[in-house]
């Protein structure tokens, strides 16, 4: 009987084990496997999603880059340049009054003050001239580069002319030190942003005059005579 | 001449058949279990490698990119200052919007001024516009007062001082922050 019991399970024993090594290994290499395939996954799904943003990002700024981006960018930085920018608005000032035949006085320029952002100098002066000049004038503060903005005026009668005593506050801010990370995406203007850069190119450039070095003209003898 | 199945064995010896057939069925099962899991094996391993492959392609495919991109920097380094300059010109354009709009205003008021009426004074701001305007004759003002009342300039407007003297005539002061 006993004999018959062990040759029963000699003959159930090979099948069986087999099963449970199989088991054993589907369980082991189905986590390591399934784990990989994830991984493998995810990074696939990554780099192909990094590959559409460089592709996006490489057809924007080729469409984007010429001459047009040049003029824009010098456009954005005469607008709100790096740089105390008192000078350049007070010469804004001093020629619009210079054309529109206006008398431009007392133009002081106060301390920088530090916003969130931006710094700017109030610039004060008195502008004299006919009513609707002045008013004229007053308006196109706000169509010149670098940008400003009137804080407040005031008005006098003064003969048959008006005086304004103006506080005008003019802007810049310094540059951005870093781009983004190549891979980080890149999105092209938007309407809202085209409109403003409208604007900008629009806005009244101050004169530059670049000199030209003279060249050496020798010393003079100064006792030839 | 038909092959005969002969066992040597003693009876004694011979597994009952109950437990030779579930041998045989755990065989079976072994056989396609064992099938099953080389095949899931082989196929995983398949895709892992084309995952791999695929992978690597995308990578070369980025690396191309980038260094395509990275010869566009100059355009790139224009745009982010540009983006920078705009968002802060934004900001001060959007707070200068009040003075702009009493600015015009004041325009509006100075171009309804009849004949022998003038802007004596003002003062603005970009919350609140004061004026004071001076005419010679009641009916001058009076046409003035119309004008202003009838082409609606400021929502709202307090005439804060009517004064009259000999020497110079009517003066009338309003004021538009009192009114809001």
């Amino acid at each position: 009987m006993n004999k018959n019991i062990t040759i029963n399970l000699k003959i159930l024993l090979m099948p069986t084990l087999a099963i449970v090594v199989l088991t054993i290994i589907t369980f082991v290499f189905a986590g390591v496997i399934l784990d990989k395939i994830n991984t493998v996954n995810a990074d696939l799904d990554a780099l192909s999603r990094s590959k559409n943003v460089l592709e996006a990002k490489l057809s924007t700024l080729t469409s984007i880059s010429g001459e047009s981006l040049t003029d824009t960018s010098e456009a954005a930085s005469i607008a709100l340049p790096e740089k105390n920018s008192a000078l350049l608005s007070m010469a804004q000032f001093r020629s619009m009054a210079s054309e529109s035949s206006l008398v431009l006085e007392n133009m002081k320029v106060g301390s920088e003050i530090k916003d969130s952002t931006t710094s700017h100098v109030d610039v004060t002066f008195d502008v004299e001239g006919p009513t609707e000049g002045v008013i004229s004038y007053l308006k196109s503060v706000a169509t010149i580069a670098p940008i400003n903005k009137i804080s407040k005026f005031k008005i006098s009668s003064s003969g048959g002319n008006i005086r304004a005593s103006v506080t005008s506050s003019s802007y810049w801010s310094g540059f951005p030190k870093t781009i983004p990370a190549v891979e980080s995406p890149f999105e092209p203007f938007t309407a809202d942003e085209q409109k403003l850069i409208d604007h900008i190119a629009s806005l009244r450039k101050p004169q530059f005059v670049t000199l030209t070095p003279e060249g050496d003209s020798g010393r003079v003898d100064p006792f030839s005579l | 001449m038909a092959a005969a199945s002969i066992n040597l064995l003693p009876i004694e010896l011979s597994p009952q058949s109950g437990a030779a057939k579930t041998a045989n069925l755990f065989k079976r099962i072994a056989i396609v279990y064992g099938a099953i899991v080389v095949v899931f094996l082989i196929g995983a391993g398949a895709f892992i490698l084309l995952m791999s492959v695929q992978s690597s392609s995308i990578k070369n495919q980025n690396a191309a990119l980038t260094a395509r991109i990275t010869t566009l920097e100059a355009a790139e380094q224009k745009t982010v200052l540009i983006r920078d300059r705009l968002e802060k010109i934004k900001g001060v354009i959007a707070g200068s919007v009040g003075m702009e709009k009493n600015l015009v205003n004041l325009s509006n008021v100075i171009s309804i001024l009849p004949s022998g009426v003038a802007i004596a004074s003002a003062e603005v701001d970009s919350t609140r516009t004061k004026f004071t305007v001076s005419g010679s004759s009641s009916q001058e003002i009076a046409v003035f007062l119309s004008s202003l009342v009838a082409q609606k300039i400021y929502p709202n407007l307090i005439l804060k001082t009517f004064s009259f003297n000999p020497g110079s005539g009517y003066v009338v002061s309003f004021d538009s922050l009192d009114a809001k």
